[in-house]
């Protein structure tokens, strides 16, 4: 009885508890896991499914800490990092509440890209119990120079959706700066939270760091809530409607009209940002009643624009939401009825992902329609949903040794109070990326910030100076502006404002759309038709469009256009083989069949163990095409390899184009190569050394080269206003490549654009491991007098840019040759 | 490849300059020295050796082609912070190699301090044009008028773009000859080329491995 009564007494004593009771609700085992392990000192990551609570399971330990203190005016103790600015007031709002609820009277804060002046001069004074903002704005804090002194009673550091961040350069950055608020607050303990993803383990441990001395390492909780989620496919009522290729087909749009006049609310996720704007107009010339009801989202539009949507989400007052990832996160929409993905779910986990956008309830069943636009696409969602049954979700592979970002830090660290070099060191190499940074790297990096490169000191150069105590500072005020504005650019390449004539700001776009428009061109943003009016200074201003049916064009954003997962690839192959074999019972494939039966008659469906080469001659050339089912990075880089390896020693044309389940070489020459021929073409053996030579030719490294300058800071990125002196001062990142390649070679920024190539870009990784499971598999060479539907994508996706062996003067030489063949052809000669 | 051009004879170079062959005059625009210079200044740290590359592109191409003289059509300078006194000692010593020359120097946008040049670089500055026989040189084609005579002209950084019906294009500098105007490509190491939309009737002529190869009508913006 003695343990009754005690049990009712202790609520009250703890303030959590009480509030847990009164609004009766139930603490979860993972919530009263993740916080004990804090109030043990602990870090930790938390995976649980949306909608089950995780935000509070982080948010409670460091709050009973500070409550348990009795802290009456608590300087800032938790940092909440959110990797979407979009969420930031949601989050801070959501965590206010919470304190409200307990009785604490602290502030919750945010501070992000959206922060007006007034609130960010207002946190300058004074930061509050609580900050929510994204990795960007940590960095931009930790560049002023009482950083050390405003983040030493930091507590707790929490990283929302760190699966988002694991595996990009934002991660890296965040990483960094747990690092150096690591120094500020000794004894600071990191919580994250993450979604499902195949390598939790290893998440966890990136994010906590190693641990300290007489700390425990970080703690894995898992939410034993189980989320039932439900994958269905918008079935066509003939096949006959289905093409076999295709990205915007809007085929499918009666049907989904349909879908979204029977829930109440839906969201309509699409792949990319210009699918948005297409679908919205669609949506609204098939329903134009509906143009109260109709929203879009994505990240390029204007804050307020997005706010009012969520608001209406919120309220339930919108029908339907056309909108890109920028929805995938956080916030909790609960009366979001129906999740549509328009097209290929591109992976396992983000099809999960989306569909716990409904049913975000705890206990109820979320579920996504697939609305695939091809005939592909309907074997992607069986195969994700099979995936999914069987548990094969991508991993996120953290970055190793990214330079750029860590110059970028360095010198935010040097701004942000200074350091010395071996106590940096020591807490750069405290990282899970930059464990294995080695001396000479370290010394290169010094050097480029402070001389301008290792080798050799430029007079004029002073970016980061080592005063006699041997303390890098930023003092020029000039270059630390230039710095600070130049933190962020991990995110994007220079945007473009779009601005009404009166002043009114709509969004951004990225630069070379708009400036492919004339003025008085007409293109749509946001759902709107807009003219452009002028283009000055970064900033587009435009006014409605007057001419009445005028069709603008509708902007296609850089990155827009992502690969397939290897393991959605991977899944889609077997899933074809098992449609072959009867053995599956997903309901797409019946309707695959009849493309299927044709690809058999015309050439086969691989089997397992079975590589198909098809080769085929068209008006345009040969053609060859390999279907390793590897997803389009994998299948692009032995492309360029077999490309590579097939030109080798002759001034050959091969040009390349990928997709997720092959590739097609394409040549005005024959290629013609036996099964053993082709067997050598595709060897692993020999990858390594003959990677650099394609990348060479088909000169990604000056594109990756992009990316790498802009986060070193090379590139200074023009803004809305930007003072005319940064105009001199612009050169794109192909020319500084080749000023780089030319004058200073062994420059480590080069190294590394040319492994982001072979990691990124191409996956070496994965690459190897295609090739060497493709060296297992029986070659099944086919001589097609037509393009089969396998091999149709291929040959008619010219959106893609595809890549040549050939250099200016070869090329300019065929194209003129050609030309002259034609005209000695129409000349009857 | 020579151009007769009104009455006169031009010889268009590879190396991304022409000769006047009547005056033995080589003309070029958009040398931009100093610009990684400039950048350093700024906290970039883009590596030098474009501007000594470019003196000593220059010195041999006056010793190639035997000219008598030098018009330059704009952009000898990229911006004021360039002009250290390193980049400055190169182009002093240039100059004293060749004593008995004439340098032109027609006023570019970027050239905001050829007011104040040392006066051992001897320069002759002309702004904004320079009218010599038939030609009118200005830095900026947009300004010329059509009078005057026919403009030679840089500013541009002309490129011509290759791009089939599959492949996304790899571009080239060239000159760009219009029924007006003559645009030079730019002559410097560090400078970025724009690829150019022509009108009907122009001619392009790509600079490429060495070599001009005039790229015909039916390639252009393809």
């Amino acid at each position: 009885m003695a343990g009754v009564k005690k049990a009712r007494a202790q609520p009250a004593a703890d303030p959590v508890q009480a509030w847990f009771a009164r609004q009766g609700w139930e603490p979860a085992a993972f919530q009263k896991q993740a916080g004990a392990a804090y109030a043990a000192g602990r870090s930790g990551l938390i995976h649980a499914p949306t909608g089950a609570g995780k935000t509070l399971a982080a948010w409670l330990g460091p709050v009973a800490e500070a409550l348990a203190a009795g802290e009456k005016d608590p300087p800032l103790r938790v940092v909440w990092l959110t990797p979407l600015r979009a969420l930031a007031a949601d989050t801070a709002q959501a965590l206010q509440q919470a304190l409200a609820g307990l009785g604490a009277p602290w502030r919750v804060g945010s501070r992000t890209g959206d922060t007006t002046a007034k609130e960010r001069a207002a946190l300058k004074l004074r930061l509050p119990f609580a900050l929510v903002t994204t990795p960007e704005s940590l960095c931009l804090l930790l560049s002023q120079e009482d950083a050390r002194e405003r983040f030493a009673g930091l507590r707790c550091v929490v990283v929302d959706e760190w699966h988002e961040l694991l595996g990009t350069k934002r991660g890296v950055q965040a990483e960094l700066a747990l690092a150096r608020l690591r120094t500020f607050s000794p004894g600071l303990r990191t919580w994250g939270l993450s979604a499902t993803i195949g390598n939790l383990d290893e998440a966890c441990r990136v994010l906590t760091g190693p641990p300290a001395e007489n700390q425990e390492p970080g703690v894995l909780i898992h939410a034993a809530v189980k989320k039932v989620i439900e994958i269905e496919t918008l079935l066509p009522a003939e096949v006959e409607q289905f093409p076999w290729f295709g990205h915007l087909g809007a085929t499918m749009l009666g049907e989904v009209v349909k879908r979204i006049e029977t829930a109440r609310t839906t969201l309509l996720f699409t792949n990319t940002r210009s699918q948005t704007e297409i679908w919205f107009q669609e949506l609204l010339e098939a329903r134009p009643d509906w143009a109260e009801q109709l929203a879009m989202h994505h990240g390029s539009l204007e804050k307020d624009v997005r706010t009012e949507v969520e608001e209406r989400l919120r309220q339930g007052t919108v029908k339907c939401v056309v909108c890109t990832s920028s929805l995938d996160l956080g916030v909790d929409f609960s009366p979001v009825e129906q999740v549509l993905q328009l097209g290929s779910p591109k992976g396992i986990a983000r099809l999960l992902q989306r569909a716990g956008r409904s049913g975000h309830q705890p206990g109820s069943v979320s579920r996504v329609l697939g609305v695939p636009t091809n005939a592909f696409e309907l074997v992607e969602f069986a195969a994700a949903r099979v995936s999914m049954r069987e548990g094969r979700i991508e991993s996120r592979r953290p970055l190793v040794l990214p330079l750029d970002v860590l110059l970028q830090h360095l010198v935010t660290a040097a701004l942000g109070g200074g350091f010395f070099s071996a106590a940096m060191l020591a807490e750069v190499r405290s990282t899970h990326a930059y464990a294995g940074l080695g001396e000479a790297e370290w010394a290169w990096l010094l050097g480029f910030i402070t001389t301008g490169g290792s080798l050799r000191a430029y007079p004029e150069y002073r970016k980061v100076e080592v005063d006699s105590a041997g303390c890098h500072r930023v003092t020029d005020v000039r270059l630390a502006r230039l710095h600070r504005m130049s933190i962020g650019t991990i995110l994007s390449d220079a945007a473009v404002s779009i601005r009404m004539v009166n002043g009114k700001r709509l969004g951004t776009v990225e630069e070379w759309f708009i400036s492919r428009i004339k003025v008085g061109g007409m293109f749509i943003f946001g759902g709107r038709r807009l003219e452009l009016v002028r283009f000055k200074d970064l900033t587009a201003t435009v006014k409605p469009a007057t001419r009445k049916n005028a069709r603008g064009q509708i902007p296609s954003w850089q990155g827009g256009k992502s690969p397939l997962s290897t393991e959605l690839a991977a899944a889609v192959g077997r899933q074809l083989v098992a449609a072959q074999a009867g053995e599956t019972r997903e309901p797409e494939l019946a309707w695959v069949a009849p493309i299927l039966e044709i690809q058999a008659a015309w050439s086969v469906v691989p089997g397992p163990g079975q590589l198909l080469i098809e080769q085929t001659e068209t008006k345009d050339g040969h053609h060859a095409f390999v279907f390793p089912f590897a997803g389009r990075l994998v299948n692009e880089g032995i492309g360029l390899l077999v490309a590579w390896r097939m030109a080798r020693g002759e001034a050959r044309s091969i040009q390349v184009t990928p997709n997720d389940y092959g590739f097609e070489l394409h040549s005005p020459a024959p290629l013609e190569f036996t099964a053993d021929e082709w067997r050598v073409l595709l060897s692993p053996e020999g990858l390594l050394e003959d990677l650099p030579g394609c990348l060479n030719t088909a000169e990604l490294g000056r594109h990756q080269f992009r990316e790498v300058a802009r986060v070193a800071g090379l590139v200074l990125q023009g803004y809305p206003g930007s003072p005319k002196t940064a105009k001199s001062l612009q050169a794109s990142s192909g020319l500084l490549y080749d000023v780089f390649t030319k004058y200073d070679p062994d420059n480590l920024l080069l190294a590394q654009a040319r492994r982001e190539i072979l990691e990124r870009q191409l996956d070496v990784v994965r690459l190897e491991e295609t090739l060497r499971g493709l060296a297992g598999r029986e070659i099944i060479l086919k001589h097609c007098p037509r393009l089969t539907p396998m091999a149709f994508p291929l040959w008619a996706d010219s959106i893609s840019s595809n890549l040549s062996t050939e250099d200016f003067a070869t090329r300019l030489e065929r194209m003129l040759t050609q030309l002259n063949a034609a005209a000695d052809a129409r000349d009857g000669r | 490849m020579t151009l007769p051009l009104c009455g006169q004879t031009l010889t268009l170079l590879p190396e991304r300059a022409a000769l006047w062959e009547e005056e033995r005059a080589l003309i070029l625009a958009d040398v931009h020295l100093g610009k990684a210079a400039a950048f350093l200044s700024h906290g970039l740290a883009v590596p030098e050796g474009g501007t000594a590359e470019d003196l000593a592109r220059l010195s041999s191409l006056l010793r190639s082609t035997r000219a008598q003289r030098l018009i330059i059509v704009g952009d000898l300078f990229h911006a004021p912070a360039g002009l250290t006194s390193g980049i400055c000692e190169m182009i002093s010593a240039w100059r004293a190699e060749w004593p008995g020359f004439t340098v032109a120097l027609v006023r570019g946008n970027h050239d905001t301090m050829a007011a104040k040049l040392p006066a051992e670089w001897r320069m002759d500055v002309h702004d904004p044009d320079l009218v010599m026989g038939p030609f009118r040189f200005i830095h900026d084609p947009a300004h010329h008028d059509g009078g005057n005579g026919f403009a030679i002209s840089g500013h541009l950084h002309p490129s011509v773009r290759l791009s089939e019906r599959r492949v996304s294009g790899s571009s080239a500098a060239c000159f760009w000859l219009g029924t007006a105007c003559l645009v030079l490509p730019a002559f410097g190491t560090f400078t970025g080329n724009k690829a150019i939309r022509p009108a009907p009737g122009d001619r392009l002529i790509a600079c490429t491995a060495g070599r001009l190869i005039e790229v015909p009508a039916a390639l252009h913006g393809v």
